[in-house]
């Protein structure tokens, strides 16, 4: 059985404690968060989110909670916890403003059973639905026209928990497959506030709850040294929303009609090829059916194409040990229509590097992205920056 | 540490969020509709009756003196004193002497008007008389001097039989802004009347028509000088009883609150089972299913006829009112039904009680109308001029309407 060196924990430790530190409140999150079932939020770790932010095809063994082939062939037990902070500001027809978050998008843990076997347990953001919607209007009372201004607030989303593992028949050959279980909450407030203090407000509470389970399956394959080809399939099954909504009146609870989101079949597909000692080539797409959960949604959903492509290369060695850079892109639609049927896409550019410590049983990878997102028809242009770390932590 | 636990730990860190992007955009916004609704006395109160006495005239602390008010009211005010002393105190030398003999010097009444009620910029010539018929401070009204079980006498003059007059004085008088009223008394009249250290009664009374003022108590003030020295020393006679009476009572109306009687007007407020909502599926909702704005009574003000209309501002107010008790015969005794805590209030100018004046002044009633949402039941209520009886003029009120404005909550759904 793997044990973790007295080192290597407490350099896991202080990097915890690192990570903790920058969780302190930042400051935004999306609008895209209102649309549909939420912000599409990628469980990536630095490494993926530096080289494009889908990696499928991974050319040495380690933690995905997007190929679950990945894992296959870590000889030693290894923790990874990835924080991200985001920073963006909308510019919206009449207006603009900033807003910032910080998340876990992944936390991934992987324990080797013999040579070939490694189990695998991991939670990873999905679906982010916190936002806020304002609208001013004014209502007409005792002949006089009385200005109001309703709002509504969402806080949470939907996360996964994967439960897997990956099996290595062969060296050139990893298989996986993982169970994912869908949960998550979001809690809603809406309310109206009349400009005449004299009125009193109206306020309704409300608790969405989600639910639902899934597979993923996922396969890496090296024909040769210098390539890598990783493929992975999963999702089905749904996702069971349920939700109670509350008004301040007695007997003001009321439960909502329950709704059954398909999940979308999501194919992912992508190759990394070494083109030089010590620099490689990635590039992943994934075409998800997100059309499937129309059969619940109030507004369309449609099938989407997400493709990024990155490179990482030994650029630097700082004591003795090479500091990998990377570079990478992506381009990802999002899945739910906003605002009547106007369709929204985001565009990054990323970039990145890796720090191995601790004797290369402890690894930092950070990442930066700059990108947008937004459409035409919809006239929102929503741009950001999003960082991110990822603390992976080796077993002996 | 174990890499479960630490994995526990972040797992249970909830995503840090200070400040969420905001839409400006009316689908993702909640919608609320809010709708205005005033509902007619009939759909919203039942009367339980207007109650009289919970204010005696003849403890009221001020006494009104009033001549064809309104073209109707007279009232006029009547004092009883306690005899002199029949020996003085005073102080000469640093020693204390007491001294059987006075000469009484002069005379004069003293009292406070109620500025308040006295309408700015007009005047009024006040009278004093003598009393020239015995009288019942307990029974006495306009019309009879004594009216007890056992006796019963008229007034030879309705009103009060008048001696001589004392004395006579216009207000305003003094510096303005002052209430104190002084009228000098005629010596050679008062002194006749003084025997044997005895008092007159005093009868006070308005000149020219159209007046009405509030006093304060009256005070006999003598001034004497004891024999033995030439020091003067003013001695106020202590007064033994104080009644105004009036030409007329004004009559209980259904909704007749306040005044010289303590008028209460009782009622039931109830909310409809069923309010407004066009965007409902019936039209209607249930009134406890509304998110409340605000909840008013309109109160139309009536003129209040026959001179009993208030001269100052008065303040109405709703108290919840108490299981009533039962009498005898088994009846609810409506008039002893304890009061209980404020509910509402509101000041009513006097001007609205005047011909011409009428108009709505609204009571904000939100709280009460909730708590009827939430318990479903009518409450009591009873319907006050506070302090009981410190005025003498009564507040009429049209049963008032319900104004109510409320949200309808909405039916979000799942996306």
């Amino acid at each position: 059985m793997s044990r973790v060196s007295p080192r290597a924990r407490r350099l896991s430790l202080a990097v915890l404690s690192l990570l903790v530190a920058s969780a302190a409140p930042g400051s935004a999150q999306s609008l895209f968060a209102g649309a549909g079932l939420g912000y599409q939020q990628a469980p990536s770790t630095a490494r993926a989110a530096a080289l494009g932010g889908l990696l499928v095809a991974p050319h040495e063994p380690t933690l995905s909670l997007v190929n679950p082939a990945a894992p296959g062939g870590l000889l030693a037990s290894a923790l990874g916890i990835t924080v991200q902070s985001d920073d963006a500001r909308a510019d919206l027809p009449g207006g603009s403003g900033t807003a910032s978050t910080v998340r876990f998008p992944a936390i991934q843990a992987a324990l080797p059973v013999g040579q070939r076997w490694v189990l695998t347990a991991g939670y990873g953001t999905l679906l982010d639905q916190a936002f806020r919607a304002e609208h001013r209007d004014s209502v007409r009372l005792g002949g006089e026209s009385v200005g109001v201004m309703d709002s509504r607030s969402a806080t949470g989303g939907v996360a996964t928990l994967h439960l897997g593992g990956a099996f290595r028949p062969v060296e050139a050959l990893s298989l996986g497959a993982t169970v994912v279980l869908r949960t998550g909450s979001t809690q809603h407030e809406l309310t109206r506030v009349f400009d005449d203090p004299a009125l009193a407000g109206a306020r309704m509470d409300g608790n969405w709850s989600y639910r639902g389970i899934g597979l993923l399956g996922g396969a890496l394959w090296s024909p040769g040294e210098a390539v890598t080809v990783g493929a992975a399939v999963g999702g089905g099954g749904s996702l069971e929303g349920s939700g109670t909504i509350i008004a301040e009146t007695p007997g003001g609870e009321r439960r909502l009609d329950e709704r059954s989101y398909s999940m979308p079949i999501t194919v992912s597909l992508g190759v990394t090829g070494r083109v030089g000692p010590g620099s490689l080539v990635t590039v992943s797409g994934e075409r998800a059916g997100w059309s499937a959960a129309n059969d619940g949604l109030t507004r369309p959903a449609r099938d989407t194409w997400f493709v990024s492509a990155g490179l990482e290369w030994d650029a630097l060695r700082i004591a003795g040990r090479d500091i990998p850079l990377r570079l990478g892109a992506r381009h990802k639609e999002l899945p739910f229509a906003f605002e009547g049927e106007d369709w929204a896409a985001e565009r990054s550019l990323t970039a990145g590097l890796g720090i191995r410590m601790a004797g290369d049983f402890a690894q930092l990878d950070l990442s930066a992205e700059r990108g947008s997102r937004g459409g035409e028809a919809i006239g929102i242009e929503e741009s950001f920056w999003r960082l991110a770390f990822t603390a992976t932590v080796l077993g002996r | 540490m174990n890499a479960g636990a630490l994995l526990a730990l972040l797992v249970g860190l909830p995503a840090c969020q200070d400040d969420l992007p905001t839409a400006l955009d009316p689908a993702q916004t909640p919608g609320f509709v809010t709708l205005e609704e005033r509902l007619e006395p009939a759909e919203h109160l039942e009367d339980i009756g207007v109650f009289r006495g919970f204010a005696d005239p003849r403890a009221a602390p001020y006494l009104l003196v009033a001549r064809e008010f309104d073209g109707a009211l007279s009232a006029h005010a009547l004092a009883r004193f306690s005899a002199l002393p029949d020996s003085i105190r005073y102080s000469s030398g640093g020693a204390l002497i007491t001294d059987t003999a006075y000469t009484v010097l002069s005379g004069e009444l003293k009292t406070v008007v109620d500025t308040l009620s006295f309408p700015t910029g007009s005047s009024v010539t006040l009278e004093a008389w003598s009393i020239a018929q015995d009288w019942d401070p307990s029974s006495v009204t306009w019309t009879h001097a004594v009216d007890t079980a056992g006796a019963r006498e008229a007034w030879a003059t309705p009103g009060g039989t008048r001696g001589e007059l004392l004395g006579s004085v216009e207000w305003p008088q003094g510096a303005a802004g002052s209430d104190s009223l002084t009228m000098e008394l005629d010596w050679s009249k008062l002194e006749a009347l003084l025997e044997d250290f005895s008092t007159p009664d005093i009868l006070v009374t308005a000149v020219g028509a159209g007046s009405r003022i509030q006093l304060g108590r009256i005070d006999l003030v003598v001034r004497v000088q004891p024999e033995t020295t030439d020091t003067i020393i003013d001695i106020t006679a202590p007064v033994e009883a104080q009644r105004f009476i009036t030409s007329s009572t004004l009559t209980l109306h259904p909704w007749q609150v306040g005044g010289v009687t303590g008028d209460r007007h009782l009622f039931r407020l109830k909310l409809p089972p069923l309010l407004a909502c066009p965007s409902c599926p019936a039209g209607t909702i249930r009134s406890n299913q509304v998110m409340l704005a605000r909840a008013e009574l309109i109160f139309d003000s009536q003129a209040v006829p026959g001179g009993f209309r208030p001269m100052r501002s008065l303040q109405v107010v709703l108290r919840r009112l108490g299981d009533p008790p039962r009498g005898a015969g088994d009846e609810v005794r409506w008039d002893l039904a304890p009061l209980g805590s404020e509910l509402a209030g509101a000041q009513f100018e006097p001007s609205r009680f005047e011909a011409g004046g009428e108009g709505p002044v609204t009571m904000v009633i939100t709280g009460i109308v909730r708590e009827m949402q939430l318990r479903d039941l009518p409450i009591n209520v009873a319907a006050m001029v506070e302090p009981s009886g410190s005025t003498f003029g009564f507040a009429r009120l049209a049963p008032p309407r319900l104004r109510l404005i409320y949200t309808i909550p909405q039916q979000p759904e799942l996306p």
